[in-house]
């Protein structure tokens, strides 16, 4: 044989060998398929509008990172689009378990996220936790969803402040803003009027626990509960009159915090300083509050509608509005970060394996998005919770809207607190 | 004046009226005898739209009645006093006297005819602001028969009028019933007590397990054997 | 518990629970009636309410109309309404079985809870009062209650129509008997009932708020009213409401907020354990 024919048939040989190793390696690849990820929200009853807000945000987290191609899976050697599946709990726990057991054994989600009402996800997470699907909760403000001792919660996230951050939040600014004012030579009087549920409760529990340990001037005066989806707040109200407190801390969602602040206001002639939790930071909110909200209270993380301060915010309130024509909410942007968080660890996972998809989320590490972290950085800590920086919004009405100011912590204010018109002070 | 022509009529699946005819000219008393369970009051109910009959027809003053509605029927003149007085308990008399003048035609006469009872059962007077359920079980029935006579009905039908009175009273009720024939009422009377009956009835008619088995004149009934030996002990 | 509240806060508690109060009356006597004339529990008795409320929201905002005023056209709209479901609905099945008529009514909260949806969203409303001081409202609210009410006694106690719905309810046969057209008097009741609940829905999105859903609970405490009421009293209405909301208010300030709802069916089955027939009831009901 001529060395030349050798030669041409060492090519071909060699050819062979990589044509066929090629084409057994692409034939070995599970055919390409989306990422599906179940959004767990409340569509109906009485958390509908949050629910909504959580929906609007995943779609266009969704959207976003489909436009830009997907999500490269190595396993799959390709970018992969998501698809989202929205189960609706109704704001109901047996309508949640219902809905998260169709996700997953119906639809085969590979994640799952969302989740609003303590009450509803502490028991809608538990066909998660028995399937081992990664579950990022958004909503819930309770720790129990990552503490409970009663479930294994390795596959549980919660992405979200907790009642903790809230409350840790609210009576530091009572205690460093409000009380020089109102009650400089005292104790400041402070009432609760919160939800009889796993989420009111955690805001009670915190209350207590972070004037303790941190040792502040401030007397809890009087403690009322009401039902979830209660509208009719008097009674309770009156009784907080009677106790004289100089603030009345509110913790129910934003349909009985209006309620109640009007309630007292209009009604029971309580003249204070309401103060309402993040989950309010609702565009329905404000509207609903009108004049009624003036120099009052909220303890938020994401502040759509206060002045510019991060603009990542601006960002997606822009593209929100463009897209919905209404401002963004709160729980919302907690699922829109979520979204890209669980697509980053499916990257970094580098497959749709759910115990691999889990450990990339424990060990995530990336940027903060919309909801501002202490040190900047998206991480979970051994709880399986993040470190969110909260600040404190008084809402100012301008006589045709309300809107909201930061005024405390010092390091993000834009104006500095006052009380409301007509307040009257409590007493010791 | 009422004409009903074969009819037959049914609870659900069970048959009660078997190929029933029966009429009533006007100004007649008529009876309708029978033992109890013969379909006496199945018969009135039907002629009152209560039941409706499976086949055959009912005419009231040559219009067809058997399909309408009972409030209509009542409407046209046709007035019962039913079995078990079924009064209102919780009202007074004197509502229970309003309601039986309810249709248009009663209501304008309302006050004439409350006179006209009042005269005829002077306790009903009495006791008007009471209420019905506490009037005694006579009281009661009497209550009924002035409500159905504040009808200004055309036809009245009682259904067993007399059933559970003392005698005074049953022969009271008998005189009432003649004196309203007397001022141009006709009248169905439903009886067991067939002697009486037959006494102020111009005929008469016998009903045994849903089927008429006799009629005739009230003399002629009077004088049959089977009526002689089965209901009259003679 | 009751003494370590001040008297003038003390006077507001009752009050508050007599204004509260009114609703359940108004709701309670309006189910009560339907009941009474029809043998028929109108589940959907609160989304009736709802639907009054919303449509005197609707009727302020976009006509802006006095919503005390826009009571009464929200009770013709919610009778009319009453009417014609009563002749689509509840007279196809009258009679045939309670199973038939309890899922009809239970179908029909959500027929009516997600076309309230539709119309208005799922976001709370409320009616602005037009008056500067709540005061006046409540005043205007017993008001209205007393006078509502009133117009109702006389029209079932003092008229031919209400003497034939009176008589339907206590012997439906004889009522034919007399001549009454009880089917006719079934759609009056039916929209009288709802057009009663119209109005304490106004005056609930008056005193607090509502969302298409916000009939269920009172809907539950105006069947807990009749029962201690005794079904078809209608003075029993009257009280059990007024009590209802008075007992509730004060169970709220002595036990707290969660009583609320709780506290209500603890009575009745107290009530029912004692005196089975309600507290105003008949026996032979
Ligand atoms: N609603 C009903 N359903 C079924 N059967 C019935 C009903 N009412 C009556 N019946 C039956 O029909 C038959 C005739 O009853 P009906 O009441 O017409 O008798 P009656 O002649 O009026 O008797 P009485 O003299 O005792 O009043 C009886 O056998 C009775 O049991
Ligand atoms: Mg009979």
């Amino acid at each position: 044989m001529k060395k030349r024919t050798q030669l041409i048939i060492a090519v071909a040989i060699i050819a062979i060998i990589v044509v066929s190793a090629a084409a057994y390696y692409y034939t070995t690849l599970p055919p390409t398929r989306t990422i599906k990820i179940g959004l767990v929200a409340s569509l109906t009853g009485s958390a509908a509008d949050v629910g909504t807000d959580m929906e609007r945000a995943a779609m266009m987290a969704v959207e976003e990172i489909n436009e830009a191609g997907g999500v490269y899976v190595k396993e799959y050697n390709s970018k992969l689009k998501i698809e989202l599946i929205v189960g609706d709990d109704k704001t109901n726990p047996q309508e949640g378990v219902a809905i998260v057991t169709k996700l997953i054994t119906e639809d085969n989600v590979d994640v799952l996220v969302g989740g609003f009402s303590s009450a509803v996800t502490l028991a809608s997470q538990v066909p998660a936790i028995e399937h081992n699907v990664p579950f990022v909760i958004t909503g819930a403000s309770s720790s129990s969803v990552t503490r409970r001792t009663d479930k294994d919660t390795s596959y549980m996230f919660h992405y979200c402040t907790i009642t903790d951050d809230y409350s840790e939040t609210i009576v530091r600014f009572l205690n460093h803003t409000v009380k020089p004012i109102v009650a400089p030579n005292r104790n400041l009087s402070l009432a609760l009027l919160y939800q009889n549920t796993a989420y009111g409760q955690g805001c009670y529990q915190s209350t207590v626990y972070f004037i303790n340990t941190l040792g502040l001037n401030i007397t809890i005066v009087a403690a009322e509960t009401f039902n979830m989806g209660d509208t009719d707040f008097h009674t309770q109200l009156l009784k907080i009159k009677n106790a004289k407190p100089d603030a009345v801390y509110h913790a129910g969602f934003t349909r009985d915090t209006a309620d109640a602040i009007k309630q007292g206001i209009a009604d029971v002639g309580l003249n204070t300083l309401y103060i309402a939790v993040e989950c309010c930071e609702e565009p329905q909110f404000y509207e609903f509050l009108g004049s009624f909200g003036d120099r009052q209270i909220l303890e938020s993380k994401f502040g759509p509608q206060a002045e510019s301060y991060s603009e990542a915010v601006d960002d997606y309130k822009a593209k929100y509005i463009e897209r919905w024509g209404v401002i963004p909410g709160m729980m919302g942007a907690d699922t829109y970060d979520a979204i890209y968080l669980i697509a980053k660890a499916i990257e970094n996972a580098g497959t749709l394996d759910k115990a691999k998809i889990r450990d990339a989320i424990e060990n995530i590490e990336m940027p903060q998005m919309l909801i501002m972290m202490k040190d900047g950085i998206i991480r979970f800590d051994e709880n399986h919770e993040i470190d969110p920086l909260c600040f404190i919004e008084q809402m100012i009405w301008d006589g045709t809207t309300l809107k909201p100011y930061i005024v405390y912590p010092d390091e993000l204010k834009q104006r500095d607190f006052e009380l409301p018109p007509g307040y009257v002070p409590g007493g010791p | 004046m009422l004409e009903v022509d074969h009819i037959s009529a049914s609870y659900g699946n069970i048959q009660i009226l078997w190929d029933i005819s029966l009429n009533v000219k006007e100004g007649e008393i008529v009876t309708i005898l029978g033992p109890n369970g013969a379909g006496k009051t199945t018969l009135v109910k039907t002629i009152l739209g209560l039941l409706h009959p499976n086949s055959g027809s009912i005419k009231f003053l040559d219009k067809r009645i058997d399909k309408l509605p009972t409030y209509k029927i009542v409407n046209m003149g046709i007035v019962l006093v039913p079995e078990g007085r079924e009064i209102f308990p919780k009202m007074t008399v004197y509502e229970n006297l309003l309601l039986g003048a309810y249709g248009k035609e009663a209501e304008k006469n309302k006050d004439q005819s409350l006179e006209m009872i009042f005269q005829i059962f002077p306790i009903l007077k009495e006791r008007r602001k009471q209420l019905a359920q506490t009037l005694s079980g006579g009281e009661q029935q009497m209550l009924a028969i002035a409500r159905g006579l504040m009808s200004k009905p055309k036809l009245l039908i009682m259904d067993e009028p007399s059933l559970g009175l003392a005698p005074i009273i049953v022969q009271k009720i008998f005189r009432v019933i003649r004196e309203i024939n007397e001022k141009g009422v006709t009248l169905l009377l439903v009886e067991q007590n067939v002697h009486r009956a037959l006494e102020i009835a111009n005929r008469g008619y016998l009903l045994e397990a849903g089927k008429m088995v006799l009629s005739g004149d009230w003399n002629e009934l009077l004088a049959n054997e089977y009526v002689k030996k089965a209901y009259l002990g003679l | 518990m009751l003494l370590a509240i001040s008297p003038p806060i003390l006077i507001q508690i009752i009050v508050w629970g007599l204004i509260v109060g009114c609703i359940y009356v108004l709701l309670a006597s309006g189910l009560n009636l339907i009941f009474g004339v029809m043998k028929v529990v109108n589940f959907a008795h609160g989304e009736f309410m709802i639907l009054g409320g919303y449509i005197s929201y609707s009727l302020s905002i976009f006509v802006g109309l006095n919503p005390y005023l826009s009571i009464f056209v929200s009770m013709i709209v919610v009778g009319v309404l009453g009417v014609i479901i009563e002749r689509v609905c509840f007279h196809q099945i009258l009679g045939t079985s309670k199973l038939n008529e309890l899922i009809l009514s239970l179908g029909l909260i959500y027929v009516l809870q997600n076309t309230m949806s539709i119309l208005w969203t799922d976001y709370p409303v409320l009616i602005n009062s037009p008056f500067e001081s709540r005061v006046l409202d409540w005043v205007i609210i017993i008001g209205i209650t007393m006078l509502i009410m009133t117009g109702f006694y006389i029209l079932i106690r003092r008229t031919k129509i209400g003497r034939a719905m009176r008589a339907t309810s206590q012997n439906r046969v004889a009522a034919m008997l007399m001549g009454i057209n009880v089917e006719h008097i079934n759609m009056l009741s039916f929209g009288l009932g709802t057009a009663l609940a119209a109005t304490a829905g106004t005056l609930l999105a008056i005193i607090t708020s509502i969302t298409p859903y916000s009939g269920e609970i009172p809907a539950l405490k105006a069947f807990t009213i009749i029962i201690l009421g005794g079904l078809g009293s209608p003075l029993g209405a009257v009280i059990g409401g007024l009590g209802y909301g008075l007992i509730e208010s004060v169970a709220v300030t002595v036990l707290g907020g969660t009583w609320r709802d709780a506290v209500g069916f603890i009575i009745l089955i107290l009530v029912l354990i004692i005196r089975p027939m309600g507290l105003f009831g008949e026996k032979e009901i």
